[in-house]
């Protein structure tokens, strides 16, 4: 490397290193801890002791821990592929370069920027069946006798959850896929179209294949983010009927402010925090591959 | 000469350099301690939203009478409030005084998260007026760690007006199981839209507080064994719960209390009642403030009935402590002196709450309405369930409690959800205290 390089270079090392040290800081140091308080018994009042592996042969035993592990699964299966169809639909829609469609695209994204919580609050109270909205509206339709109660069952409460979820991020998704979608260039539909594609050839053989990447990333974001659900369980369903609604994090934040047992709490974050890692590790395995004309 | 560029570039790396540092150095000093400057000490006091009918008052009046100590007040939201008060006394960011739900006491007393005040109550002329519910809850190895602040009896709500609608005597409320079904299916028969009873059906805390009553009343027990070992759940071996959770079957599978309430949380839990569509609710003493501003609903309290006829109550409320490790030990002890003296007690009177000084609830409080004689003797003859497994136990919407009341009262699976819960019970109470 010549002079001038290496100045560049440590230039850049310069400015980016703060910022690293800071996210060293914040992200490994309490993975660290983490791991470390999960080999001990350790509960939040009181004095720590290790443990070895104690915490995870417990977890292994833990039926509420293997239940809500198996329904977050199913959750996010349904919101990665609720999210891919929504808002590849969306995307597919607003894509065009076309007077008014920023005001399509912005109502779209309306939604991503109230928070998980205040999105929660609003659709409990608009499916409440004594004063809510959605009920109202129903029965002035003449659907239904009698108001539905929404969190009353399992399967009800989790479409409903998954509903509300999609609607909350679908705009996301919406604009990753868009922005790979316009990055396709013209000619190749138009010689797709030439050679005689039709809309679903060419959405099948052409588009989707060349933003995979796009719908990796959507993918990524929504294994994460439903995997890792909890704002919308702990406000609208609390877990019920039972704990059949419970999710993973849901259980790790029981464990640990509720029964007071943070040292195994920790041991169910790792086991949580592994299987995300098993995941990623896949998808982007299976996102890989070069954008190939 | 140096490249002019690289001078522009060595000042900026510079600048970005110490900005680094000033932040990572920010973020590590410690964040506010509160300094005493000359003037009155100020003492962080936290209590939870169910207070709220009588605690900004109360604090309001110490700090107007009180020049040299001052009290901050924390209203926490009543469900996070164990998670915020735990969290924060064991990052030792705790206040300096707390009101307690006194179910909590076992365990915070075990973690020995608070300060042992036996010396200063016994130091207290009106020891021996102090709610003994309140002093057993705060009791843990024959040493007091806290004193009653405020009462919260579980009684029966009744609407007098739907009563005399239906034919039934407002002076007559029902004192068996047997009647309380009579009258609630006269008061459904009124029309659409009336139910003889209500109840939460997600709020654990709420049905623990109003059912466990109705089964001690008949001789029934949940837990049996006192202190925090040794204790034995009692589920499956004692009649009268599955007893009474028949008995709540039996009205919702008959349609006496309005659909509404399986998915009901504490958030509505005086909602309907509110409504006056709902003949009887189990609830606490602390609702009477709010439903006697209702100007249109006409109420009356009674006992929560035995099976057989009897009664008995949940001795609940608040109790205030010092978190260990407390910096002002000396001024909250004067905080804990306030709130059990006489002045302040018979505030708490005022405001429609129990009182915790014997004295005061039998004499001073039915004085300010002929309905608190309910409630003070319903204190008097009440008790709470000690154990310091209490939040997992029967406290959450996942606890084996919540989940007897899903199988057994909606879904009718009594025996069977007995079952269940007397396992989960078991596994639950053979864990250490922390």
């Amino acid at each position: 490397m010549s002079r001038i390089e290496r100045r560049h270079a440590l230039t850049g090392i310069g400015f980016v290193l703060p910022s690293t040290v800071v996210a060293a800081a914040l992200f490994f140091v309490p993975l660290v801890l983490m791991v470390w308080m999960s080999l001990n018994h350790w509960p939040l009042l009181g004095s720590h002791s290790f443990a070895g592996t104690a915490n995870y042969r417990a977890a292994l035993h833990d039926s509420v821990f293997g239940h809500s592990l198996l329904f977050s699964l199913e959750f996010t299966g349904l919101i990665a592929l609720g999210l891919l169809l929504i808002g590849g639909g969306l995307a597919s829609i607003v894509a065009v370069r076309r007077r008014g469609v920023g005001v399509f695209r912005t109502v779209y994204f309306l939604p991503v920027v109230i928070g998980m919580a205040s999105a929660s609050y609003l659709w409990l109270w608009m499916i409440n069946p004594s004063v809510g909205l959605l009920d109202k509206i129903l029965l002035d339709v003449h659907i239904g006798r009698t108001p539905i109660q929404w969190l009353g069952s399992t399967g009800l409460a989790l479409t409903l959850v998954t509903i509300m979820t999609l609607w909350k991020l679908a705009g996301f998704s919406m604009l990753i896929l868009m922005s790979g979608i316009q990055s396709i260039p013209r000619e190749l539909t138009e010689a797709s179209m030439v050679d005689g594609a039709g809309r679903w050839r060419q959405w099948l053989r052409i588009k989707i294949p060349l933003i995979r990447q796009h719908i990796a990333l959507v993918l990524i974001f929504s294994v994460a983010g439903g995997f890792l659900a909890f704002d919308q369980f702990y406000i609208m369903t609390h877990g019920s009927p039972g704990s059949s609604t419970l999710t993973s994090v849901f259980d790790i934040y029981n464990s640990s402010f509720v029964n007071f047992n943070l040292g195994y709490g920790a041991a169910l974050s790792v086991i949580v925090m592994m299987a995300l890692l098993l995941f990623s590790v896949v998808q982007l395995l299976i996102a890989r591959g070069s954008t190939e004309y | 000469m140096a490249h002019p560029l690289r001078r522009i570039r060595v000042r900026v790396a510079a600048v970005a350099l110490a900005a680094a540092v000033a932040a990572v150095l920010a973020a590590c000093s410690s964040g506010g301690g509160s300094s005493t400057a000359s003037g009155p000490t100020t003492l962080s006091f936290w209590a939870r939203s169910d207070d709220s009918a009588f605690i900004s008052t109360m604090v309001k009046d110490f700090n107007a009478t009180h020049s040299n100590l001052k009290l901050n007040l924390t209203v926490v939201p009543t469900n996070n409030f164990v998670q915020k008060f735990t969290t924060a006394v064991a990052n030792g960011d705790g206040p300096d005084v707390a009101s307690i739900n006194l179910i909590d006491l076992p365990y915070y007393s075990a973690a020995h998260a608070l300060t042992n005040i036996t010396s200063l109550a016994h130091s207290l002329s009106y020891y021996h007026d102090l709610s003994p519910a309140h002093l057993q809850l705060a009791t843990y190895n024959g040493q007091l760690y806290a004193l009653p602040f405020s009462g919260d009896a579980s009684v029966l709500y009744y609407n007098t007006a739907l009563f005399k609608k239906a034919g039934l005597n407002p002076n007559d409320p029902p004192t068996t199981w047997a009647q309380m079904l009579a009258d609630a299916k006269k008061i459904t028969a009124l029309g659409p839209g009336y139910y003889g009873f209500y109840f939460p059906g997600l709020c654990p805390g709420c049905n623990g507080f109003t059912m466990y009553p109705q089964i001690w009343a008949s001789g029934g027990q949940i837990l049996t064994g006192s202190g925090t070992s040794q204790q034995k759940a009692t589920l499956t071996s004692s009649p009268p719960v599955a007893a009474a959770l028949s008995f709540y079957h039996t009205m919702w599978a008959d349609k006496l209390i309005p659909p509404t309430a399986k998915t009901s949380d504490v958030s509505t839990w005086l909602t309907p009642f509110e409504s006056n569509k709902v003949g009887m609710e189990a609830i606490g003493s602390f609702a009477v403030a709010t439903l006697k501003q209702q100007k249109n609903l006409q109420f009356n309290l009674a006992f929560l009935p035995g099976q057989n006829g009897g009664y008995s109550s949940y001795a609940g409320g608040d109790e205030i402590a010092i978190p260990a490790g407390s910096k002002h030990q000396a001024q909250a002890e004067e905080v804990l002196k306030w709130a059990t003296s006489t002045a302040a007690q018979q505030d708490i009177a005022k405001l429609g709450v129990v009182p915790t000084r014997v004295s005061i609830a039998e004499n001073y409080y039915p004085k300010l309405d002929p309905r608190y004689k309910v409630l003070a003797e319903a204190m008097a003859h009440g008790t709470a369930p000690y154990t310091v497994h209490f939040e997992q136990l029967m406290n959450t919407v996942s606890s084996p409690w919540q989940t007897l009341i899903n199988n057994a009262i909606f879904g009718g699976h009594v025996n069977q959800a007995l079952s269940q819960a007397q396992s989960q019970f078991e596994t639950i109470l053979s864990q250490p205290a922390s």
